[in-house]
C-alpha cells in the first residue's frame, strides 16, 4: 500500500483535480481584475465629470435663480398671512399650485377645506415691477382685513418673467 | 445660526441619538461613525411615526425614543457582558496584523477624501424640485401641532399624493430645524446630503474590510491540525499536512486588501456619478438606494457575522423608512437576509444540543419580523389615518404588457453596468469559485438576488401602476434605477477583490501540493475523518 497523502478538499472535491488549474485560476483572476478595474475606473472618471458638472456656472446660476424665486414668493406670502392663519391654495393650474406649495408649504397652516380657510392664496401675473419674475402672491380673505378682501404680496421682487428653469426631476 | 454651524449641530444631535444603539448593534468599528447619524435618522423617522399615530410633539418623541434606545443598549450590555464594546471576549475583534489595520485606516482616509471631494457640489445652492415640494415641506409639517399634521396629510385640497411617502428624510430635516432654529431648505438639503454620504461610505468600506479580511486569511500560516475557516464558520473539511505551510508571498496575499481600498475609492466617484444631482439636492432616492445597497453588501455578500447583522438592520431600516421604493425593496431584502442567516446558522452555533441551539432559527425570523414591523408601520399608519395618495388602482393585464416593454426600454440605458457585471460574475463563478470560497464572501447568487429584488420592486410599481408610463419613466427612471446600478458595480468590485487573491490562493495550493508530494512515509497523515453533515458549512 503506497503512502497516503492528505488532500485538501473544498466541498468534498479535490483542490487540483477536476477543477481549474492553478495557472488557469491566476490567468482568469488577472483578466477579471483587469476587466473590473477598467470598468470601475472608466465609470469613476465619468462620475467625477458628473460631480464637476454640478459646479458649472450655468448650474450654479440656475440654482441661485430658483432659490431667489421661491424666496421672493415666500416673502410676499409672509406679508399677507401669518404662519398660524388657516389658508388654502387656490391656483388656476397645477404649476402655480406647486410653485406656491414650494414657497410656503413648510410653514403655512393649511385648512381642511376652502370654507374653513381665512385666506385663499393664488399667483397672479403682473407687468409691474413688484412681481417675482412676473408673478405676485394674492390673498383673498374670507373676512375683510382693514376693509379689503384682496391684498397683493409685498416686500420682495425679482426681475425676469416666468418660473425659473426647472431643476432636474 | 449659519448653515455650516447648524449642519454640524444637527449631525451631532442625530449622532448622539443613534450612538448607543449603533455601538450595541455594531460594536466599535470604523463604520460605526457613519452608521451613528443614520441610526439617529431612523429614530427621527420612528418619532415621526409615533407622533402622527399618537400625538404629543415630534421632538418629545424623538428625545424619548433616543433615550429608550440608549436604555435598551445599556440593558443588552448588562444581559450579555461579552457584547460590551470594551469587552475583549473571543470573536470581539478580527485578528489582524498592523499592516492590515493600516490598510483599514488607509481605506477610511481614501473614502473620506473622495466623499469630501464629491461633496464640493454642495457649494452649488441647489434645492431639488421634490425636496422643495415634498421632502422638506413635510419637515415643517412635523413641527406643527398634531391636529394640523393630520389635516395636512389628509386634506384633498393639497393634491400632493406623495406626502404619504415614508418619513425619514423629512424627519431628519425636522430635527435639524427644531434643534438649530434655522428653518431653511438649504440646511435640510445639506443634512440629507451628509446622511446620503454616510450610507455610501458605509457600503464602500465593506469592500475595504472584505479585502482586508481576505488578505488576513491568505497571509495566516496554516498549521497542521488547524482547520481552515472556509466561510468563516468552522469548515473542517480541509486538513493540512504535517509541517507548517508557508503563506504565499506578502505581495500576493496583500493584493486583495489593496484592491479593496482602490475599488472602494473608485466606488465613491461612481456612486456620486450615478446619484448626482440628487445626492446633494435633498431628494430621498439616494438614501434608500445607498442604504439598501449597504444592506445587500453586508447582509448578502459578506461573512454574515453578528456585527454585520447589526449594520444590516440599521441600513434596512434606513432604506425602508425613506421612500416607497425603498420600503418594498427593504421588505424583500429583509426576507433574503433572514433566508441567508437561516442557511448559515446551523454551523455557526458552538454549543449544539442546548436549548438555544435547538431554537436557533427563531433569531433570524424574529429579527426579520421586527424589521418588517418597523418599516411597515408608516405605510399602515397612512392607511389608518386616510392620508392622501393611499388608493392605488392597478392597470389591466393588457396594459401591463405594454408598460413592461416601456419599463424595460426605459431601464436599459441606466443599467449598462450589467454588461460588465454579468460576464465577470459568470467567468468568476465558473473559474474562481474556489478563490471566492477562500475569501469568505457569500455565494454571488445572493448579491444578484438583492439586485433583482430592487429591480423588480421598482419595475413592478411602474408596470402595475396606472399613471401614464412615458412621462413617469422620463421623470423618474434615472433615480429609481440607482439601486440596481449601484449594486451591479458593487458586485463587480467584490469580484475584483476576489480575483486579486487568485495568485495567492494558487500559490498556496502549489506549496501544499509540493509538501504532499515530498512527504516521507512516516509523516503522512490519514485522510481526514468524515465530517458529520451537521458540521459542514454550506456554501453561502
Amino acid at each position: 500500500m503506497g503512502p497516503q497523502v492528505a488532500s485538501g478538499t473544498v466541498k468534498g472535491k479535490p483542490w487540483a483535480r477536476g477543477r481549474a488549474s492553478g495557472k488557469a485560476t491566476i490567468a482568469v483572476g488577472i483578466i477579471v481584475v483587469a476587466a473590473a478595474g477598467v470598468g470601475l475606473g472608466l465609470q469613476a472618471v465619468d462620475g467625477a465629470h458628473t460631480v464637476g458638472d454640478q459646479r458649472q456656472p450655468t448650474t450654479v446660476r440656475n440654482a441661485a435663480i430658483d432659490d431667489a424665486y421661491y424666496q421672493c414668493l415666500d416673502i410676499q406670502a409672509r406679508s399677507l398671512i401669518s404662519p398660524n392663519q388657516p389658508v388654502t391654495i387656490d391656483a388656476g393650474n397645477l404649476g402655480d399650485f406647486i410653485s406656491l406649495l414650494k414657497a410656503i408649504g413648510s410653514w403655512a397652516t393649511f385648512s381642511d377645506s376652502s370654507s374653513s380657510a381665512e385666506a385663499r392664496l393664488s399667483l397672479h401675473s403682473t407687468r409691474g415691477s413688484g412681481g417675482c419674475r412676473g408673478s405676485v402672491v394674492v390673498a383673498d380673505f374670507a373676512v375683510p382685513h382693514q376693509g379689503v378682501t384682496q391684498r397683493v404680496g409685498t416686500g420682495a421682487s425679482m426681475p425676469g418673467h416666468g418660473p425659473p428653469p426647472a431643476p432636474p426631476l | 445660526m449659519t448653515t455650516a454651524s447648524a449642519t454640524i449641530l444637527a449631525m451631532v444631535v442625530l449622532s448622539a441619538a443613534g450612538l448607543l444603539p449603533t455601538v450595541a448593534l455594531v460594536g466599535l468599528r470604523w463604520i460605526t461613525f457613519t452608521l451613528v447619524p443614520l441610526a439617529g435618522a431612523v429614530i427621527a423617522a420612528l418619532a415621526a411615526t409615533v407622533y402622527v399615530a399618537v400625538g404629543g410633539t415630534f421632538m418629545v418623541w424623538f428625545v424619548t425614543l433616543a433615550a429608550l434606545g440608549a436604555v435598551v443598549a445599556g440593558l443588552s450590555w448588562m444581559r450579555w457582558p461579552d457584547r460590551r464594546p470594551w469587552a475583549a471576549g473571543p470573536g470581539s475583534r478580527t485578528s489582524t496584523t498592523a499592516h492590515h489595520r493600516l490598510t483599514g485606516a488607509l481605506g477610511v482616509l481614501g473614502i473620506a477624501a473622495a466623499c469630501a471631494w464629491c461633496l464640493r457640489d454642495l457649494s452649488t445652492p441647489t434645492v431639488g424640485f421634490d425636496a422643495r415640494a415634498l421632502w422638506l415641506t413635510r419637515s415643517g409639517w412635523f413641527l406643527h401641532s398634531h391636529q394640523q399634521v393630520l389635516t395636512t396629510l389628509r386634506s384633498p385640497s393639497l393634491v400632493l399624493g406623495q406626502s404619504a411617502y415614508p418619513p425619514l428624510v423629512s424627519a431628519a430635516g425636522a430635527v435639524a430645524w427644531s434643534i438649530t432654529g434655522n428653518h431653511t431648505l438649504r440646511l435640510g438639503v445639506v443634512v440629507v446630503a451628509l446622511l446620503n454620504t454616510c450610507a455610501l461610505a458605509t457600503a464602500a468600506f465593506a469592500i475595504v474590510e472584505f479585502g482586508r479580511r481576505f488578505s488576513s486569511k491568505l497571509s495566516a500560516p496554516e498549521r497542521p491540525g488547524r482547520p481552515t475557516l472556509s466561510n468563516g464558520i468552522g469548515d473542517t473539511s480541509e486538513a493540512s499536512p504535517p509541517g507548517e505551510r508557508r503563506p504565499p508571498t506578502a505581495l500576493a496575499s496583500s493584493a486583495p486588501m489593496l484592491a479593496g481600498v482602490v475599488a472602494a475609492v473608485l466606488l465613491i466617484f461612481i456612486s456620486f456619478g450615478i446619484t448626482e444631482p440628487f445626492m446633494t439636492n435633498g431628494y430621498a432616492d439616494p438614501i434608500w438606494s445607498l442604504a439598501a445597497l449597504g444592506a445587500v453588501v453586508y447582509g448578502l455578500q459578506m461573512s454574515g457575522r453578528r456585527s454585520e447583522q447589526g449594520v444590516v438592520a440599521i441600513l434596512l431600516l434606513t432604506a425602508g423608512m425613506s421612500k416607497n421604493e425603498g420600503f418594498v425593496t427593504a421588505a424583500v431584502l429583509i426576507v433574503l437576509v433572514a433566508l441567508r442567516q437561516l442557511s448559515v446558522q446551523p454551523t455557526n452555533r458552538g454549543n449544539r444540543g442546548t436549548r438555544w441551539s435547538r431554537w436557533w432559527w427563531r433569531g433570524p425570523i424574529a429579527i426579520g419580523l421586527a424589521e418588517l414591523a418597523a418599516v411597515g408601520a408608516w405605510p399602515i399608519l397612512m392607511r389608518v389615518i386616510g392620508a392622501r395618495g393611499q388608493s392605488s388602482p392597478l392597470s389591466t393585464p393588457g396594459e401591463m404588457v405594454s408598460r413592461a416593454r416601456a419599463t424595460y426600454d426605459g431601464f436599459v440605458p441606466y443599467l449598462h453596468v450589467l454588461l460588465w457585471a454579468v460576464p465577470i460574475a459568470v467567468i468568476g463563478g465558473l473559474v474562481l469559485s474556489k478563490v471566492r470560497s477562500r475569501s469568505q464572501a457569500a455565494n454571488d447568487w445572493w448579491g444578484w438576488a438583492g439586485l433583482a429584488s430592487g429591480l423588480l420592486a421598482v419595475g413592478g410599481a411602474l408596470i402595475v401602476g396606472t399613471s401614464a408610463i412615458e412621462p413617469w419613466l422620463a421623470t423618474t427612471v434615472h433615480r429609481v434605477t440607482e439601486f440596481p446600478a449601484l449594486t451591479g458595480w458593487w458586485i463587480v468590485a467584490v469580484w475584483a477583490v476576489v480575483a486579486s487573491g487568485a495568485p495567492a490562493v494558487a500559490a498556496g495550493e502549489r506549496t501544499a501540493n509540493r509538501h504532499r508530494e515530498h512527504l516521507p512515509d512516516h509523516l503522512t497523515v490519514p485522510p481526514p475523518a468524515p465530517v458529520p453533515e451537521t458540521l459542514r458549512a454550506p456554501s453561502v
